[in-house]
């Protein structure tokens, strides 16, 4: 061995040591170091899932959810627009049923008008439920349903997945957005149900989600998706209740959410102030090149042009 | 060498263990239950006794629709049994409760219609809706496809229901005719979901065959001309339903000329075009239905073209509808179309003045209401209800000048009302507004929002003792202690007025309207469904919030954390008129506030009773009682570090959701620093801070959100909660205290078993109490002086991480 390669393997175990040092003596400086890297090292290796879809959707997307919304106004290539399409409801506990091919669900298209220009990107949003007790407003046979043709009823993440898959037929649709806070014991659940979901859209076609800030912050579960079924997981930086000062407190940090789905946007909305930091670029911390990701913007309340076009103006990378 | 690589093995496993961050405790869209003792979006929950008149204090910050009944009530009108079943279906449909609330009162037309088909029909195929999944039978696809709309709209299922009813006892249940009839009804509604017959076009029934009789041969050229107003055929629909409607042997030719106008209406309203673009037409249409209403023939089909002429004349002429509303609901008796007119007026007046229909409608408008008073003065102009409403909400000092002039000019009671509430001491002829409403009988809807503000006003002139007679007045002769929302507005008053402490504790205990998850920020209780679990313990504990405890509101819980000293805290905790839940939350608060004040007599005075209401603190009390002067401080420290359900300051509502001695995921352990109340800014984790706030209709009662000591405590008591409080104030949170109260005795008491299990529980507090920039600080060094002081230890090993 000679000297400069022993120099240099004594070297390594010196820096070696010193880091095995300062994580024993300082453990979150080395869970701060160790989240760095892997951060670094998930973009560098392509750890983003299937991104290659999702890159040619806007920048910002207004989210219409449910009440009239006439967005004409907005011009094809400055936004898009998600638009809740349906709503799918499930009783609370019949999603873990070892047979579920059975579970009925309830579907709600939308009921309000959307205006929007004709070439404007959309993305066809299905929100799923689940409730406890009865479901409001269901409709029940009064008698065993006689004149129904009886089949065999498919699995109910087979069902599911074309309820929601049939909507990449809609006019303009250029992707499918799913909007389930799913309880950790709905994850199996929902993992199986956003593979068939996948299977069931063309390849080109993006299939995003919304998620829990849990979800892209300590709970990992939708690192174990296989790679491809989803293009974006969109953290939900609103409506988190008393958690919203935890997550704040990770924005500040610095930080980008660990999950690599989750790093390519943001789900903001406009009436709440951790939102409003984020969008108008006020919240300490928060890294400039996070401009780059995009956003889906919600609002309690129809849009109008003026309040589109602020969002417009404050987004930009 | 093996050894080597093992021991090599093990090193990095364990720098991985603690490099690879622990998952988080962060929660999947927790909600919190929220206490309501006093509604301000909507009256008490269930609305029945509201749309009887049974109003309770009126708030300015109901959504506009209770205001409006209100005022009918207050200008000596009524609602009759079907009026107010309408105005309950209304509040259900704006509140999303129509499921729940409505269950068992109405039921859903398409089931009447399949249950009329079971029963008259069995053995032939069924309507078929567009998906056995689909919870909107009736709906089908708009042009875009981009959103669906009521193709069949529930009168057509309940008619077509009523018609099998009628055919199959004139026909037979079995008859050949029957089973065509509704053969040719089926295919009608195959078009309801935007199915389409066998070619491509309408699904349309056959003609009918002339051996069918007269009245089967007039249903089905209705059934054929509805297959194609459903399937969007406007021309040959419209053509169709003129014919039938110049058919005088026809049963249908009445409902037919109105359809054939509706049919024109459904052209207009699909079209992709702005509404504005159809002036002309709605007009033309407007003129129609005018006609049509004229004519005798139509007397019974009145309620229908109400409805559309609304639909109309609210799109043709908002202001002009707005105006011809408001006399209708103020004058109108019997209505059969209240719902509809209420619907209409409300959301034609919400954006008269700029206000969110949807958000009012749901919610209730925001505060303060009715922006921009003056701006409106033309709105209000043309309809005394319409000035009424919209001067009792405002929050501004044109619209109480304006209140007190109208009702000097009307001497109305509507007029008395405004004025009262938004009158103060200042107010000019206060004598004569207090006189009027001495007047006020207890069987007037008014009585208690009138009492209240009487009450008010002269605790506010000073005299006391009249208010607490008008107040013990409205709670004896009156339905208030079934209104929870009026109640408590009383005993909040009566909570400032009290004169001794027995007094404050009687009107600070107050039973909530509401517990609630509160999901949709609507303000109502929770479905009893929604308690359907199976774990019995969450399910008892869900099902109990629906019959709450009292509980105290903000301002009692203020007053007592702020406002009184440690020893009356003590006394109240032993007064034997407070619920067990109230003496156990004041006699903890008081025990650690002792503590935390080093006041060590009434800290252990009070050791008896906190045993007695909190056995699982027996053990530790025990001890704290049995130690000497030097360690006694410490076993407190001790034991309030194993208890995070331990705090100083008395909560407001349900308080803290986690079970004693476990910690809460959310940071709800202990207490935080209790410096400048006033100046918290928003959420930090400060659970008092947040719940302590005087809001709402509080405001009434304490209009500078100014909490007074209360007038029974002498001088020298006030001086003594002053230090106390000061003193409160200047303690660090509730994770950094602990670490300098345990610091403290691990120096001078090194061996003390305690402190290795102590210093564990100081690093545990500063990752889930209450923390600020130097609790980092203070984890690290327990951490520490854990490990090296006392290595391979339990409590140690316990202790891999500081935070």
């Amino acid at each position: 061995m000679t000297h400069p390669t022993k120099l240099a393997g004594g070297l390594v175990c010196a820096l070696f040591m010193a880091v095995l040092l300062d994580a024993t003596l300082v453990p979150s400086r080395a869970r701060s170091y160790a989240i760095h890297y892997l951060h670094l090292s998930a973009g560098k290796t392509g750890l983003r899932l299937s991104n290659d879809r999702a890159r040619n959707l806007p920048h910002i997307i207004f989210w219409a959810w449910e009440r009239p919304e006439d967005l004409r106004f907005l011009a094809p290539d400055r936004a898009g627009v998600a638009f809740l399409a349906k709503t799918i409801r499930f009783r609370s506990g019949t999603l873990n049923l070892p047979e579920n091919s059975g579970v009925s669900f309830a579907v709600q298209s939308r009921h309000q008008p959307l205006e929007v220009s004709p070439d404007l990107p959309l993305m066809a949003v299905v929100r799923i439920e689940v409730f406890s007790g009865p479901p409001p407003q269901s409709y029940k046979p009064p008698v065993p349903p006689v004149f129904f043709t009886t089949t065999v009823p498919n699995a109910l993440e087979d069902r599911l997945s074309s309820q929601i898959a049939e909507l990449q037929n809609l006019p303009g649709v250029a992707a499918i957005q799913i909007d389930f806070d799913a309880s950790t014991s709905e994850h199996a659940f929902y993992s199986a149900l956003l593979q068939n979901v996948r299977a069931k859209l063309p390849a080109s076609m993006p299939l995003s989600i919304t998620a829990l800030a849990s979800w892209c912050m300590g709970d990992r579960w939708l690192t174990r998706l296989p790679p491809g079924t989803i293009d974006e997981a969109v953290p939900m930086l609103f409506r988190m209740g008393p958690d919203s000062a935890n997550v704040a407190a990770f924005l500040r940090s610095g930080n980008d959410f660990p999950v690599p789905a989750c790093r390519g946007s943001l789900g903001l909305s406009t009436d709440e102030s951790l939102s409003k930091e984020v969008l108008t670029g006020k919240l300490i911390g928060l890294p400039s090149d996070w401009r780059e990701k995009r956003i889906y913007v919600f609002s309690p309340r129809a849009w109008s042009q003026p309040a589109a076009e602020k969002i417009l103006e404050v987004w930009q990378p | 060498m093996i050894q080597r690589i093992a021991r090599i093995l093990i090193v990095i496993t364990l720098v991985l263990a603690l490099v690879i961050p622990p998952p988080s405790a962060l929660a999947c869209g927790p909600y919190f239950p929220v206490t309501i003792f006093i509604q301000t979006k909507h009256p008490d929950i269930p609305l029945e006794k509201f749309a009887a008149g049974e109003l309770g204090v009126l708030q300015p910050t109901y959504s506009r629709s209770y205001l409006v009944v209100a005022y009918r009530y207050f200008s000596g009108g009524t609602f009759d049994s079907s009026e107010q079943e309408q105005l309950l279906a209304l509040w259900a449909h704006r509140l999303d409760r129509e499921g729940y609330w409505l269950k068992g009162k109405k039921k859903n037309a398409y089931q009447v219609w399949l249950e009329a088909r079971y029963l008259y029909a069995t053995g032939s195929r069924p309507a078929p809706t567009r998906d056995d999944e689909n919870d909107s039978p009736g709906y089908g696809p708009s042009s875009s496809g981009y959103y669906q709309f009521q193709n069949c709209a529930d009168d057509a299922y309940l008619t077509a229901a009523k018609t099998l009813a009628t055919r199959s006892k004139q026909f037979g249940q079995r008859s050949d005719e029957l089973r065509s009839w509704l053969n040719a009804q089926d295919t009608v509604f195959n078009n309801c979901g935007g199915s389409l017959g066998s070619n491509g076009g309408p699904a349309l029934p056959d003609e009918a065959p002339q051996q069918l009789p007269v009245v089967l041969r007039a249903d089905r050229s209705y059934q054929i001309a509805a297959a194609y107003f459903y399937s969007q055929d406007w021309t040959e629909a419209e053509q169709r339903f003129q014919t039938i409607a110049q058919d005088s042997s026809s049963p249908w030719q009445s409902i037919a000329a109105i359809v054939a106008v509706r049919t024109k209406l459904r052209k207009i309203t699909l079209s992709e075009d702005p509404p504005e673009s159809h002036k002309n037409d709605f007009a033309a249409i407007d003129a129609e239905l005018r006609n049509l209403e004229k004519m005798p023939s139509m007397k019974d089909l009145r309620p229908a073209i109400w409805r559309m002429r609304g639909f109309v004349e609210f799109r043709l002429d908002p202001n002009a509808r707005r105006i011809e509303l408001a006399d209708i609901i103020e004058h109108a008796k019997h209505r059969s179309t209240l719902r509809e007119d209420l619907d209409d007026y409300t959301q034609l007046l919400d954006r008269a003045v700029d206000d969110d229909p949807d958000e009012e409608a749901s919610t209730g408008p925001r505060v303060p209401v009715t922006r921009s008073y003056k701006k409106f003065a033309a709105v209000r102009s043309l309809s005394s209800m319409t000035d009424w409403l919209l001067t009792f909400q405002a929050a501004d000092e044109t619209a109480t000048a304006r209140a007190l002039v109208k009702w000097k000019e009307s001497r109305s009671l509507p007029w008395l009302v405004a004025a009262l509430s938004k009158a103060s001491p200042q107010t000019p002829n206060l004598p004569d507004l207090l006189d009027a409403a001495a007047q006020i009988q207890p069987n007037s809807p008014a009585y208690l929002t009138v009492s209240f503000h009487r009450a008010r006003l002269q605790a506010e002139s000073g005299d006391s003792d009249a208010a607490r007679q008008t107040i013990e007045n409205a709670l004896s002769a009156s339905s208030a202690k079934t209104l929870p929302s009026a109640l408590n507005l009383f005993l909040s008053l009566r909570t400032k007025l009290a004169r001794n402490l027995d007094e404050f504790l009687q009107s600070a205990q107050r039973r909530p309207g509401v517990v609630t998850d509160d999901m949709d920020n609507r303000d109502l209780p929770d479905p009893v469904e929604s308690c359907d679990y199976s774990d019995a313990e969450t399910k008892a504990a869900c099902v109990a919030r629906f019959s709450p405890p009292p509980m105290f509101d903000a301002d009692a819980a203020a007053i007592l954390t702020e406002g009184v000293p440690t020893r009356t805290l003590a006394l109240a905790a032993s007064n034997s008129r407070l619920p067990e839940n109230l003496r156990l939350e004041l006699v903890e608060s008081a025990w650690v506030r002792a503590i935390l004040l080093n006041d060590d007599d009434v800290a252990r005075q009070l050791v008896p009773l906190l045993s007695s209401l909190s056995p699982d603190l027996a053990s530790g009390t025990k001890i704290y009682l049995e130690s000497d002067s030097s360690s006694r401080r410490f076993a407190a420290v001790f034991l309030i570090l194993h208890r995070p359900e331990l705090h100083p300051y008395i909560s407001v509502g349900v308080g803290r959701q986690t079970l004693p001695g476990h910690m809460n995921s959310y940071h709800d352990n202990w207490w935080c620093s209790l410096a400048d109340q006033d100046k918290q800014d928003g959420w930090r984790g400060n659970y008092y801070s947040i719940y302590r706030n005087i809001d709402g209709p509080l405001l009434t009662v304490y209009s500078d959100k100014k909490l007074d000591h209360p007038s029974f405590l002498t001088e020298a008591e006030i001086k003594t909660t002053e230090k106390e409080w000061s003193a409160l104030t200047k303690l660090d949170t509730a994770p950094n205290w602990f670490a300098s109260e345990v610091f403290a005795f691990a120096k001078a008491n090194p061996n003390d078993p305690r402190v290795p299990e102590a210093l564990h529980y100081v690093v545990r507090a500063t990752h889930l109490g209450c923390t600020d920039p130097e609790t980092k600080r203070y984890s690290k060094s327990a951490f520490q002086l854990l490990h090296k002081r006392y290595p391979a230890r339990p409590w140690t090993e316990k202790t891999p991480y500081w935070y």
